[in-house]
């Protein structure tokens, strides 16, 4: 742009290529000459484009850039997610229904029988998590338990009070002497007590299982046991390590190794479904299982001397050299392994917690949430192992299977199984609400993190299959909202969007936007300046001529 | 080469028909090579009935991958390792006419069984992490950019008569090196590991010293007339050591120059001296199993066909073989080749004498036969901006035309110009339009798909045709750029399908679908993968871009803006400018400073 | 900020910024010239580094030798036969002792006219296939049958062959090794990497049978020496003075150096203190050559391809044998072989010195920049002079009293037609020389030298003589001025974009042609003989025929030369003289003579009214 002198003479006026506001000859003569006044117009177009720049910055730029740069943070229930993990939201209870068939009773007593009994259970128990309810099973009810209690008391009448369990399912057989039925007013009776310790004592390991549970997890103490013994707790973490993480399917791989190249082939299936098959199912409700098999030659084990002592153990397995390579797909893979071969274990150092580390013929060990090895000597030249050559393995196997599983040990196998799948509930309950918690926490430490969608409606199913599990503790639909809860969570806590979050720190934002909008900022600010600053002037100039004209 | 190819297709046939009879089997074919180079093959084939498949009771077929395959829908399996170059001027026709080799680096195609292309794609992925998770490969970089879907190229060697709903997918990585730990889990799938049998030869120094090796893994299954079906897994490593390179102890690699008086020199030359030598190399040289593998032959494995004889070696029967006692030799009737046989427990040691002189080269190796098609590939033009790739095509044949058909899977910032893209007979300076029979061809999606190029074409005989098309190469983001950028970018090996010229009518089901696969692909062959250098920017630049344009913009926004608002006014008009005056500001104002 | 604008405007009307220019264009240039003298200073050049990791020069033991010296002697006795044969005979005898070795072999024919001749032979060049590599990359080892010099490669021939039979036991090798085999260093290279790239013309040169992958760098070795040598001499300059990526010659100084004890010598400076002078005079032969942009060996053709390259040439008189030759290359190679990326890391533009020593770029390029700056601003100057009132044509105002504004405040019409005209018109004329020159027979050169030097010193005179007697309008100094800020302005403009291109070239051109900045129209007679004398003097035909003289050989030879790499290898500098520098001289001639008798210079006399 050039600025232009106005010329001096008529002559050259004509010459100028820029010819301005005309210039009045009466201000030729004094040295400073005053712009002359803009016309309105111009004042007011001025006033406009300012006016219109700012409303594109204000009104458009801001809110592109706001909606550009900002890191998509979808809105979590935290609050409610904080107390799920601290257990607020959820008591966990299983009420345990009892029947009793008394069928040689008459009504009164059996009834007398029960309250007594129930008043016996309150006493003894300390645990309000957990609480046994009696209710008597209608005369009428045939033999067999109903699905709905987990427990069936038969009263019958015998010479003196013994209790068994029956193999096949949950029922506690009871007889007792003709003299033991309490008289109705009697308040209390030696076989109501008998009755009431021998169900503590069936359900003493649950308890004290889930108790244990509890309090690994953050549960406020008012329902939190008192006291567990410390001895009891710590077998306890020792199985629950042991145990494998819960999982609806499990992929059990039979391998046989063998150093040299015989035998190459065993009759595994015919094993299977002989010794293993009928646990399996009974195991069905809470896992379902997939096997398959393999034969390895030419597999030499990671520690070669003959006595294997307890250090030795953990090295046999040569990972390096045989495949067992964990299966695709989600499930956890429980290894069993015949090793052909004639090590033998020195008899380790028996602590109590690991009873049954080493099986009955000290030719087994169990690896914590991996499987079993078990050695297998053979003569040199047998070539097939047939099915009954498989018969104690496999049944090591299962023993082995079962607390890999987290089964308690104590108790008919029935009732082991739904006491298994009531601590699964509660444990499942318990890992997803502390991972909700995790998550949320999270979410409050790094604001800077990105919440995708995905993980917002991943927490509310979560909570909702929660809220639904918690409702139904101890049954088996409990334990199918616990499950799906759980692997909601876990989805929800690990999406691959939320971790993977470009690192990008403030003062490079400064050394970006600085060029950009210092430059771009301060032409606008000083014009939005100036206008005003004109603006007032005019004002307070219009207020003088006012005033003038006021005083002519 | 015919006579070699025979055997080993008979064996092959013979064995996937009598199916049931024998569930594993392994051989090696050794063949000495023109300049003192020898090509062993070795092959693992094993199977287990599908029932047993299903069930998940595994004996020889390796559990670990069938699993894959169980989980991943696949019906069919076909996977390569391959490192370096198959020298066919002076080797000849490739083993197994082509059809157990890929391109360099990892190459993977399977049948899928799906519904919908995405659960195929889905499956795929599936298929190839946890391959790459197998092999110690990184197969899960075969992403949907590098997956094609061949429509011409493959057909299926298996019987598949039950399944209708079967994708073919293609994918290549052209970068990966091949290395010892993709042998490891290799050996780990066969029975009998690496600790007997044939397989105790695999060492990774020598495999992978070879000039060119391939490793290869093929899943079928196959359904024999009246027997069951059964699925087979065919191991496969083909290699070609350099013996001199070989027989050097391991413990001393380095090649230093022999002492003057061990070369080898021609003597025939006036000026041979004690200190003068023209080297006279690449005769005929004796070689022993122990010098070229650093072992020897560990009996046999115990579970394989003891009827098919494990060893075989390709040399006239003029020339003498010596082997370790209690090893019978059988020789083949056609005089070219002789089979061993070994006890269980017996280690094999081979030595072929060198020949005396006088003996003419030509009886000292069987003369590989040549191939039905040469090819070779390269890029034409220079600079950062476009290019353009020619394979020169040589049929040697003088009376019988080659058919095939050309597949190029080319990534996607290679944009090629499908137009420019022409077949011209050597001599001949315009393009031939009726080489090219057919064209298919899918073009590629930034970032999301490959370029796929297939062309049924044929070539004369005895001529040469230059196929030449141009691309577009085109720049990627910042962080598309891999660590070594300036390295260049891969470009898959184009693969050669040549059909055969008299096509059988397919067999419905057993050995005749695998024949008829064969009967599909006469011979295959891969051209070399070639390197695209795209333009790569300075990458410690993009701050100074960044900050330099909001600069440029800012200043330019500021510029107009002022001339949008500021109001003109006469220079004495406007307020007190000039030198004049700054400097009588500058006075005053250190006077006020003097003052003070 | 509008205070800030304002004022300086109000600067530019001021008188005594006008007065400044020609001062401030000299002193651009003594700057330039004596940042130059700077630069072999130790606090302005640096101490050459390894960029590039991968490289790892001198890290591996080298085995070349022992026995590997009989067959060098045996290939040497078959060399040696072969002298004085045809080129095709050569490669009929070299071709199988090549296939023995177990390589590709293939040839190419190429042919190329220039200055009346014909360049034709045939290349041989041979593939050692990476083992386990994939035809992806490449290094090229060149020799030359004949070097620059015509003398026969004896020793270079035998010892590639000798290493290749010696590389091929190796199993390490990631790329192809290439040995190219040329009847000449300069020709038959350009020919093999043109058809290499696609880049040939297939009528002249027949493209490649065989190929490999992307060349990673190429080193020819130029071996005529029968002695022992002392140390080994790098030639690294590129056709149009590219050069290859400092790591190369940093990799060679150091395997060289540190690993065999072998000195390194640049630029022919056969002995070189490290001290200031020698570092100037390496430095200077660098620019020369640059400036020059010849091709000085084998491997100059292969930079204009981004593939890096030298030549190396043993030289004095030592104690070191072939197969310490031999070495130094194996190291190279196995460096080479180490690469995992292109070289990219180092610098491509730099000035060496000493073997380690080094500047870059970012350091030199300002004294040409300011050169070429200087006849920018003088452009400029002459234009805003032109805008102010020609003498007379000024206002003279009586009543005036502040005469500042009266003077800068009066504009005068500039007529721009026909200076324009002018300076395109020799700008076009400039076509005819170098297509002459570079398309006469060598036979005509000499005559049609003279010839253009006749003409060349008539054709300023003959020139303005026509502009000032113009029938029409007579052109008036104003308009002279207008010519001279143009051509000065096209001139500044060719100058600084050449500079990053090619520094020396344009830092010669533009010192050589610094005076026509300064000369003015001048009306005196004795004034014009003097201008006209020095004109002549700087002249692109005198500049030819001293520089000629200096060098001991004739222009013939020299133009010869210039023709050859113009067809052959596609040298621009004969561009740059004919199309850059030659018009701007005419046009500083025309300047020069057009001034009028009795007309008082333009910035004279407003002094005098000041």
């Amino acid at each position: 742009m050039s600025i232009q002198q106005p010329p001096d003479n008529g002559a050259e006026n004509s010459k100028s290529p820029v010819n301005i506001e005309a210039v009045t000859p009466s201000n030729e003569a004094q040295t400073k000459k005053q712009p002359p006044p803009e016309k309105p117009s111009d004042v007011r177009r001025r006033s406009h484009i300012i006016l219109s720049f700012w409303l594109i910055v204000l009104c458009l730029g801001l809110p592109i850039w706001w909606k550009t740069t900002t890191i998509y943070r979808a809105d979590l229930p935290l609050q409610e997610m904080l107390d799920w993990s601290d257990g607020k939201a959820c008591r966990p209870v299983f009420p345990l229904r009892i029947s009793i068939q008394a069928n040689a009773l008459q009504e009164q007593e059996a009834q007398n029988l029960l309250r007594l009994t129930q008043h016996a259970l309150d006493d003894l128990n300390d645990f309000s998590g957990h609480h046994l309810r009696l209710q008597l099973a209608p005369p009428s009810a045939t033999e067999h338990h109903d699905r709905d209690s987990v427990l069936t008391i038969r009263l019958v009448p015998g010479d003196t009070t013994t209790a068994k369990f029956d193999p096949h399912e949950p029922v506690l057989d009871i007889t007792y002497p003709p003299n033991g039925i309490p008289s109705p007013t009697s308040s209390s009776s030696p076989l109501a007590t008998y009755v009431a310790s021998q169900l503590r004592s069936t359900f003493a390991e649950e308890q004290a299982t889930i108790s244990y549970l509890l309090s690994t997890n953050s549960i406020p103490s008012d329902h939190r046991p008192q006291g567990l013994p410390s001895d009891v707790s710590d077998s306890l973490s020792k199985r629950t390590t042991r145990s494998l993480k819960y999982s609806p399917t499990y992929h059990l791989t039979f391998s046989l190794f063998t150093s040299g190249s015989l035998p190459s082939s065993w009759d595994i299936d015919g094993a299977i479904g002989e010794y293993m098959k009928p646990v399996l199912d009974v195991l069905s409700p809470i896992h379902n299982f997939t096997i398959d098999t393999q034969v390895q030659l030419y597999a030499t084990p990671g520690v070669q001397n003959q006595v294997l002592n307890k250090e030795d153990l953990s090295s046999f397995i040569n990972a390096a050299e045989w495949p067992l390579s964990p299966s695709i797909g989600g499930a956890p893979t429980v290894n069993f392994i015949v090793f052909v071969g004639n090590q033998t274990i020195a008899a380790p150092s028996q602590t109590p917690g690991d009873s049954d580390t080493l099986g009955p013929a000290s030719h087994s060990w169990l690896i914590p949430q991996w499987g079993t090895v078990y050695l297998l000597p053979l003569a040199d030249d047998t070539a097939h192992l047939p099915a009954e050559a498989l018969k104690q393995p496999l049944l090591t196997f299962t023993s082995h299977l079962l607390s890999l599983t987290g089964t308690p040990q104590s108790g008919s196998l029935p009732l082991r199984l739904s006491t298994l799948s009531r601590i699964r509930s509660a444990d499942l309950l318990l890992r997803a609400s502390s991972t909700l918690g995790s998550l949320a926490r999270l979410a409050l430490a790094l604001p800077s993190i990105s919440i995708p969608s995905r993980v917002a409606d991943g927490v509310s199913k979560t909570m909702h299959h929660l809220r639904l599990a918690c409702e139904t503790l101890g049954g088996p639909e409990g334990l199918a909202h616990a499950r799906i809860a759980e692997a909601e969570a876990e989805r929800a806590f690990f999406e691959k969007s939320m971790v993977g979050q470009l690192y990008f720190p403030d003062e490079h934002k400064i050394a970006v936007y600085l060029p950009l909008l210092g430059p771009v900022a301060v032409p606008l600010v000083m014009g939005l300046l100036n206008e005003l600053k004109a603006w007032r002037k005019r004002r307070r100039e219009a207020a003088e001529a006012g005033r003038e004209k006021k005083r002519e | 080469m015919r006579q070699f190819l025979s055997l080993l297709w008979l064996s092959l046939f013979s064995f996937s028909i009598f199916a049931s009879a024998a569930d594993y089997h392994e051989q090696l074919n050794l063949r000495p090579l023109p300049l003192s180079s020898l090509l062993a093959s070795f092959n693992f084939r094993s199977n287990t009935t599908l029932d047993d498949f299903d069930k998940g009771n595994f004996r020889f077929f390796p559990r670990s991958l069938a699993q894959i395959l169980q989980h991943a829908g696949t019906r069919e399996l076909h996977l390569r390792f391959s490192l370096g170059r198959w020298d066919a001027e002076t080797w000849g026709a490739r083993p197994w006419d082509g059809a157990r080799e890929g391109g360099t680096g990892v190459e993977l195609w399977a049948w899928l069984e799906a519904d919908t292309d995405e659960e195929a794609d889905h499956k795929w992925l599936t298929l190839t992490n946890a391959l790459s998770g197998l092999f110690c490969a990184s197969l899960n970089f075969i992403d949907g950019t590098r997956t094609t879907r061949p429509v011409m190229s493959f057909q299926p060697e298996g019987d598949h008569s039950t399944v209708t709903n079967m994708h073919l997918l293609y994918g290549v990585l052209p970068h990966e090196v091949v290395c010892t730990e993709n042998l490891t889990p290799f050996l780990k799938l066969l029975p009998c590991k690496g600790k007997a049998g044939i397989a105790t030869l695999l060492d990774g120094h020598k495999l992978f010293d070879a000039s060119w090796q391939s490793m290869a893994i093929d899943i079928r299954p196959i359904c024999p007339p009246g027997g069951e079906c059964v699925l087979q897994i065919e191991q496969t490593i083909d290699m070609v050591l350099d013996i001199d390179r070989s027989k050097r102890p391991r413990d001393n690699p380095i090649p230093r120059p022999p002492p003057g008086d061990q070369l080898p020199c021609d003597t025939s030359k006036p000026y041979n001296s004690h200190d003068t030598c023209f080297p006279a190399d690449h005769t005929n040289q004796e070689w022993t199993l122990s010098q070229i593998f650093g072992k020897t032959v560990k009996g046999t494995c115990p579970l394989a066909d003891s009827t098919i004889p494990p060893v075989c070696i390709q040399v006239p029967d003029s020339r003498s073989v010596f082997v370790s006692k209690d090893v019978h030799e059988k020789k083949n009737p056609d005089g070219l080749s002789r089979c061993f046989d070994i006890a269980p427990s017996t280690e094999l040691e081979m030595m072929l004498p060198r020949l005396d002189e006088g003996a003419s080269t030509t009886t000292d190796i069987v003369t590989p036969e040549t191939p039905l098609l040469y090819a070779e590939r390269s890029f034409t033009g220079h600079g950062q901006e476009r290019g353009g790739v020619q394979t020169i095509l040589r049929n040697p044949s003088p009376d019988t035309a080659v058919e095939f058909i050309y597949m190029e899977s080319l990534p996607w910032f290679m944009r090629i110009y499908l137009h420019t893209m022409e077949a011209r007979v050597a001599g001949h300076s315009h393009a031939n339009k009726s080489l090219i029979q057919q064209v298919y061809y899918r073009p590629a999606l930034d970032r999301a798909r490959a370029t796929q190029l297939e062309v049924r074409m044929r070539v004369p005989p005895a001529s040469t045709v230059f196929l030449t098309y141009d691309f577009e190469k085109s720049i990627l983001r910042y962080t598309e750029y891999p660590p070594d950028a300036n390295r260049g970018f891969d470009v898959a090996a184009a693969v050669i399908t040549i059909l055969d010229p008299q096509p059988e009518t397919i067999g419905s089901h057993g050995g005749g679908a695998a024949k008829s696969a064969r009967r599909f692909a006469a011979y295959t062959l891969r051209t070399t993968s070639l390197l695209c250098s795209l333009p790569t920017p300075d990458f410690s630049m993009p701050y100074n871009v960044i900050i330099f344009t909001s600069t440029a913009i800012a200043l330019t926004f500021g510029g107009m803006f002022n001339i949008l608002v500021r109001r003109f006014v006469a220079a004495d008009e406007g307020p007190e400018a000039g030198l004049a005056v700054v400097l009588g500001r500058l006075k005053g104002r250190l006077r006020g400073m003097l003052k003070r | 900020m509008p205070r800030l604008l304002a004022s300086a405007l109000q600067l530019r009307r001021d008188p005594r910024i006008l007065k400044l220019p020609p001062y401030v264009s000299l002193l651009c240039i003594l700057v330039g010239v004596a940042w130059l003298f700077l630069l072999p200073l130790d606090q302005y050049s640096r101490r050459t580094y390894i960029s590039e990791n991968a490289l790892l020069p001198g890290q591996v033991h080298t085995y070349f030798g022992g026995s590997d010296q009989n067959v060098f002697r045996a290939y040497k006795h078959e060399v040696n036969e072969l002298a004085g044969k045809s080129n095709t005979d050569v490669n009929d005898k070299l071709e199988p002792i090549v296939k023995g070795l177990g390589l590709k072999t293939a040839r190419q024919n190429f042919t190329y006219h220039a200055a009346g001749h014909t360049y034709s032979g045939e290349n041989l060049y041979a593939i050692l296939q990476a083992p386990r590599g994939d035809a992806t990359e490449a290094i090229v080892l060149v020799a030359a049958w004949e070097n620059v010099k015509h003398e026969i490669n004896r020793n270079g021939i035998p010892l590639a062959l000798t290493l290749l039979r010696y590389f091929k036991r190796w199993s390490l090798w990631s790329k192809d090794i290439i040995l190219l085999i040329t009847p000449d260093s300069i020709a038959g290279p350009q020919a093999w990497v043109d058809a290499y790239h696609d880049a040939h013309d297939p009528s002249r040169v027949s493209s490649l049978p065989l190929k490999s992958g992307l060349l990673q760098g190429a080193i020819a070795i130029d071996y005529t020496q029968e002695t022992r040598f002392e140390s080994v001499h790098i030639v690294y300059d590129g056709v149009n003075g590219q050069l290859p990526n400092l790591d190369l010659i940093n990799s060679i100084v150091n395997i060289a150096g540190g690993q065999m004890g072998i000195g390194v010598a640049l630029q022919e400076m056969w002995h070189h203190d490290n001290g200031y002078p020698d570092r100037l005079r390496t430095m200077l032969r660098g620019m020369l050559k640059q400036g020059l942009g010849l091709a000085s060996g084998a491997h100059s053709s292969f930079i204009p391809y981004h593939v890096d390259a030298v030549t190396l040439r043993p030289f004095g008189d030592g104690w070191q044998d072939e197969m310490a030759m031999g070495r130094v290359v194996e190291g190279s190679f196995r460096s080479l072989n180490n690469l995992l990326e292109h070289l990219h890391q180092s610098f491509f533009f730099y000035l060496l010195m000493q073997r380690e020593r080094f500047v870059s770029i970012g350091t030199y390029l300002p004294s040409a920049m300011l050169v070429a700056a200087n006849f920018t601003i003088m452009a400029i100057a002459l234009w805003v002079k032109t805008g102010q009132p020609a003498e007379g044509a000024a206002p003279k105002t009586k009543t005036e009293t502040n005469t500042t504004t009266t003077t800068t405040t009066t504009t005068a019409e500039r007529d721009l037609f026909l200076p324009l005209g002018v300076v395109a018109l020799i700008q076009s004329l400039s076509i005819i020389p170098l297509y002459l020159f570079n398309h006469a027979p060598e036979s005509t050169l000499t005559t049609l030298f003279i010839a253009f030097t006749a003409l060349n010193t008539l054709l300023p005179q003959v020139l303005s003589h026509l502009l000032t007697t113009l029938p029409t309008t007579p052109t008036t100094p104003h308009q002279f001025n207008l010519i001279k800020s143009f051509s000065l302005l096209l001139l500044g403009m060719f100058l600084s974009t050449l500079a990053t291109l090619n520094f020396s070239l344009a830092l010669i051109t533009g010192l050589l042609a610094s005076p026509l900045s300064f000369l003015q129209p001048c009306q005196t007679r004795a004034g014009k003989v003097a201008a006209t004398a020095l004109l002549n003097a700087v002249s692109p035909t005198a500049v030819l025929l001293a520089g000629a003289a200096y060098w001991g050989t004739d222009v013939t030879s020299v133009l010869k030369e210039a023709a050859v790499a113009w067809q052959v290898c596609g040298t621009y500098s004969p561009v740059v003289v004919w199309c850059v520098w030659w018009p701007a001289w005419v046009a500083g001639g025309v300047v020069v003579l057009g001034g009028r008798p009795g007309t008082p210079r333009g910035v004279g006399n407003k002094e005098k009214m000041g």
